[in-house]
């Protein structure tokens, strides 16, 4: 829903100011300690499960996240399956062994460097896709394209659902989330854009059944992105606390892809 | 309580009692060449300082002892008139006064009536006052030739814009939902269209238009910060006219005339967007829909000498359409119904009925689904109140005022059943209620107090659905169920306001006032601009009334014979129960949404300056503001005092007119202010592979310094007794000065590993053009 609205809002400011004009400006920021940034997933069905920890940086450097690479990272589900994770390089830490199940409450312990961060998410059974496919619809003279992930939502339970898209292999920038406040228990037809797909390319889609936490942590990121004219921008509400950046997200995952025709 | 009431009596009742008889002249005092009442005119007793106003029904009551007198009726623009009488029984008087007939005598007579009238702002108790007229509306350049009522009180200290282009405003550190915005009484919602770059009054039928700024009488109230007072013209009831004006991006109507000559008359008004025109013009664009239109009509209805029938009404809509894919479409309707009765030569009555509503509809179709998402606020409102002419030095005014709202938060409609379940949030009632009595006093010819109270109850009224009430973290922690209209919590406020003014010379006067106000309809928005879809939230068992204090100091000055005005002002406004969202908060049609909300306190404090040149030639004025507006809210920027968005430490408008003669007018204006408090990254870091920033403490940057300059010039073509026309150009932003609208932070496009902010500025310079007309 709040995407049609942020749309319509779009397009007239789009349409009511063809003067508008953008420049590059200088500001001052204000700079703010060096904090650890924590991306941890279990995934469902999966054996192997990715940590990347990473620091943050002043906004004027050169983009180079430094890595983390001496931190003690353990993942326990609320059965007491444990596991302690192995330092791959650059910031990465992986099980070997360790199987993401349905329904279970998984907890993230992260010690570095003397402090210690944890968090914990609960994966949601999953909703599977039936099919994907891309539709439009004319703006204009050039079609705007977007994905349709067809699924049935489970009824009684709220679903959020996490997308990466993919436009013949590169990472399409931006955040892509899905709620059933409005669609409980039926068939999802809500359009997905963000792709730009035109005839000839390969779309791809992954899409994540996460939990509200982590739902509300993205979505809070989405808002960042908006700049100043819309809502104040802040650090996402995360399942670690304010004790550190980032987020652990228990979800299911499955992608599908289709060639633009 | 008790204390407002004896000091009310004592006020009353102390005036020195004559033993002779006293008598009391009543009427009404109307503008002859259209037979519309004017508000605010004099009657004054010659050679005395002795007099009354004619309230805004244009009547007047005034009590004399028994005698001979001299009275002189003067209002703005018009020429004065004297009339004899001789006072030993109660008399009935209605004055008609004329424009001046020709233009050599209208600025001759422009100075003898403003002698009278102009120091105004030295005796009238009441502070941080702007009344502004719409005539001389016509001459300050706008955005795109809209005239615009809204957008030049901006232009006032105290009063700051939303933004580039914006109606919305911000009065002395409040909210702009704690602007309470009324037409012929009856609250408008939402009063800006196309996102705000326009006003919903189309200034052609607005007759006159007060701001308070927070010391308004005790017969306003429901809103904290302002409220700004409109009232519409009443339509000619001498001839048939119709006029108009031809525009860049929209063009206006404007017809009045007498049903039954001196006794019944009409005025309809109505403006239509064209800015659609110009999209089927272009292939691109040509399946999308954009305009609006405001309808603007009142009828009114001499019963008898003694009673009169006003009915009016406003409908406005915006409508945006992206082909069949999206539509949005927003608008206010208002209706009032009221009853004037003259219930004897002292005691003037008023009945309302008011109607007043706000509502958006959203419809989507998207491949197989069609769903359409609407939101609503409604009021029915009754009002009646009274004015008593107790003498000379005491004018009463009390009644009752009750308000039933239904606000509906959210509907879903589906047309199908795929892909959308229909979700009807039940709507939330309320009941709010009000008795205000205020008295306006004069002590003598230099003491002035205006005091009154206002007791304002709030009744929630159950509707059968869930009421929730939320832990700290937001969650829910209990529900509960009431009947259908079922009364089941009332918060009372008593709003104790006084404000008085003690000349201690002819020009000059100091000030001082306090008030206290109750808001009980919030408006939700987290974005620095308004939106058609913000949330209009009641308060609550979990939402309690926002209340402020508010106390101001004043000195008056005028320079020359009056020409010039100095007003200064300071105040300090303490804020309660005043709410913010949750980060991430969900507002659309969510049943949990008072979950997503924080509650703490405000306080703002600045001092305004302004300087008025309002005769000769050339006339304007210059303003300045400074100000500090902050929050504290449990649960934001570490339960630490920071700056609301609105939050603008200098504000300065420079406004001038220059009369060359009769034919052509030319006017500028410049305005500066330091950036709005936002909040800026401190950093940066990576989630999924995309940076995302960093933030540490709310609202702690600013934005660019604004400034830009607009002038204006009218032509004044033919003036016949038949028809009049005027061309007005205008240049908005002249030197082309790319103010930032909104400033966001990206990685460069070439250079993925630089990050950079990037200002997006909206208008860049915009010439405008406007005909206007009039048939007689």
């Amino acid at each position: 829903m709040k995407y049609y609205i942020a749309i319509i809002s779009f397009l007239t400011l789009v349409i009511f100011t063809q003067t508008s004009c953008e420049k590059v400006i200088d500001i001052d920021l204000n700079e703010s300690d060096v904090k650890y940034v924590v991306e941890g997933v279990v995934n469902k069905d999966s054996l192997i499960h990715t940590v990347k920890i990473t620091k943050t940086q002043k906004f004027d450097e050169a983009t180079n996240f430094p890595t983390v690479d001496n931190a003690l990272v353990t993942i326990t589900d609320n059965l007491g399956n444990s596991t302690t994770l192995t330092f791959i390089s650059n910031g990465i830490y992986q099980t070997s062994n360790y199987l993401g199940v349905e329904g279970r409450i998984y907890t993230i312990s992260v010690t570095v460097d003397g402090k210690s961060f944890s968090a914990s998410s609960t994966m949601p059974y999953n909703i599977p896709i039936d099919s994907l496919t891309l539709e439009e619809f004319s703006f204009g003279p050039t079609p705007v394209s977007y994905l349709i992930a067809n699924r049935i939502d489970s009824a009684g339970i709220k679903n959020y659902y996490n997308f990466n898209l993919f436009k013949n292999g590169d990472l399409i920038s931006g955040i892509f989330l899905q709620d059933d406040q409005f669609a409980d228990g039926v068939e999802i037809l809500q359009p997905i854009f963000g792709g730009d797909y035109e005839s000839g390319d390969t779309a791809v889609l992954e899409m994540m059944c996460i939990d509200a936490n982590v739902y509300k942590y993205f979505y809070t990121l989405s808002i960042n992105a908006g700049g100043t004219g819309g809502a104040v921008p802040a650090n996402p509400v995360s399942n670690f606390g304010s004790s550190c950046l980032g987020y652990f997200s228990a979800q299911t995952f499955q992608r599908k892809s289709i060639i633009v025709l | 309580m008790k204390i407002i009431f004896v000091v009310f009596i004592l006020g009353v009742f102390s005036t020195p009692l004559f033993s002779q008889n006293k008598f009391t002249i009543s009427g009404s005092i109307k503008d002859e060449s259209k037979g519309e009442e004017l508000i605010n005119a004099i009657v004054k007793v010659k050679g005395q300082n002795l007099g009354t106003r004619s309230n805004e029904y244009g009547f007047y009551s005034l009590t004399l002892p028994e005698g001979k007198y001299t009275l002189v009726v003067t209002a703005m623009g018009f020429v004065s008139q004297e009339k004899e009488i001789d006072l030993n029984k109660n008399l009935n008087i209605d004055f008609a006064v004329l424009p001046p007939a020709g233009e050599k005598t209208q600025e001759l007579e422009e100075i003898k009536v403003s002698a009278i009238k102009q120091d105004q702002n030295i005796k009238d108790p009441l502070m941080g006052v702007e009344r502004l007229d719409p005539k001389e509306l016509a001459k300050i350049p706008v955005l795109m030739g809209e005239k615009d009522i809204i957008k030049t009180m901006q232009l006032l200290p105290g009063v700051k814009s939303a933004g580039e282009g914006n109606a919305g405003y911000f009065v002395r550190g409040g909210g702009s939902d704690q602007n309470l915005i009324l037409l012929d009484e009856a609250p408008v919602y939402n009063a800006s269209h196309l996102l705000g770059f326009f006003s919903t009054f189309n200034s052609d039928a607005i007759k006159d238009a007060v701001l308070y700024k927070g010391n308004q009488p005790a017969n306003f109230g429901g809103r904290l910060s302002s409220v700004l007072d409109i009232k519409m013209n009443e339509g000619n009831s001498k001839r048939f006219n119709v006029s108009g004006g031809l525009g860049l991006i929209s063009s206006r109507i404007n017809v009045e005339g007498p049903i039954v000559k001196d006794k019944a008359s009409f005025l309809l008004t109505a403006r239509r967007t064209y800015a659609d025109v110009f999209l089927k013009a272009s292939d691109k664009f040509k399946d999308n829909t954009l305009y609006f239109y405001d309808l603007n009509a009142k009828l009114n209805y001499r019963l008898s000498k003694k009673d009169r029938l006003f009915v009016s009404g406003y409908f406005g809509r915006d409508v945006l359409g992206v082909g069949k894919t999206f539509g949005i479409d927003w608008g206010n309707k208002t209706g009032t119904l009221r009853w004037n009765h003259i219930v004897n030569d002292k005691l003037f009555s008023n009945t309302s009925l008011i109607f007043s509503a706000y509502d958006y509809n959203i419809s989507i179709s998207s491949g197989d689904v069609d769903f359409d998402i609407l939101s609503k606020i409604q009021d029915f409102n009754v009002k009646q109140e009274f004015q008593y002419f107790v003498n000379t030095r005491n004018k009463i005014r009390f009644g009752v005022n009750a308000i039933h709202h239904t606000i509906t938060p959210g509907q879903i409609k589906s047309n199908s059943s795929a892909g959308i379940n229909a979700t009807n949030l039940e709507p939330t009632k309320a009941l709010e209620s009000a008795f205000f009595i205020n008295n306006d006093y004069s002590l003598n010819e230099n003491f002035t107090i205006n005091y009154g109270v206002r007791l304002s109850g709030y009744s929630l009224l159950g509707n059968g659905a869930n009421e929730y009430s939320y832990n700290s973290d937001g969650t829910v922690k209990d529900t509960s169920v009431y009947k259908n209209n079922e009364m089941y919590k009332t918060y009372w406020n008593v709003e104790p306001r006084v404000s008085f003014s003690y000349a201690y010379s002819k020009t000059a006067s100091i000030k001082a006032a306090y008030a206290r106000n109750a808001q009980n309809i919030h408006l939700i928005s987290n974005s620095t601009s308004t939106s058609p879809t913000d949330v209009w939230l009641s308060t609550s068992l979990n939402t309690k009334p926002e209340i402020s204090d508010q106390v101001s100091l004043g000195w008056f000055k005028n320079f020359q014979e009056n020409k010039y005005e100095m007003n200064i002002e300071t105040y300090y406004k303490t804020m309660y129960n005043q709410i913010d969202y949750r980060n991430g908060a969900n507002t659309q049609a969510n049943e949990l949404l008072e979950g997503e909300l924080l509650y703490g306190i405000g306080r703002a404090y600045g001092v305004e300056f302004i300087l008025k040149k309002k005769q000769g030639k050339f006339t304007g004025w210059l303003s300045y503001c400074l100000s500090k507006t902050e929050r504290k809210i449990e649960g934001i920027n570490d339960n630490d005092w920071y700056f609301a968005k609105q939050d603008r430490t200098h504000d300065i408008s420079l406004v001038t007119i220059y009369d060359f003669n009769p034919k052509l007018s030319v006017s500028a204006l410049f305005v500066f202010y330091t950036g709005n408090a936002v909040t800026f990254p401190s950093g940066k870091y990576e989630v999924n592979g995309q940076t995302q920033f960093s933030f540490t403490e709310r609202n702690a940057s600013r934005m660019p310094n604004y400034h830009r300059m607009d002038i204006g010039l009218t032509w004044y073509r033919k003036n016949t007794a038949k028809f009049e026309s005027s061309w007005n150009f205008s240049i908005y932003n002249t030197y082309a000065r790319e103010n930032a609208y909104s400033i966001s932070f990206k990685e460069n496009a070439d250079d993925p590993t630089k990050t950079e902010a990037v200002q997006t500025a909206l208008f860049k310079i915009i010439p405008a053009i406007t005909y206007n007309f009039k048939f007689k």
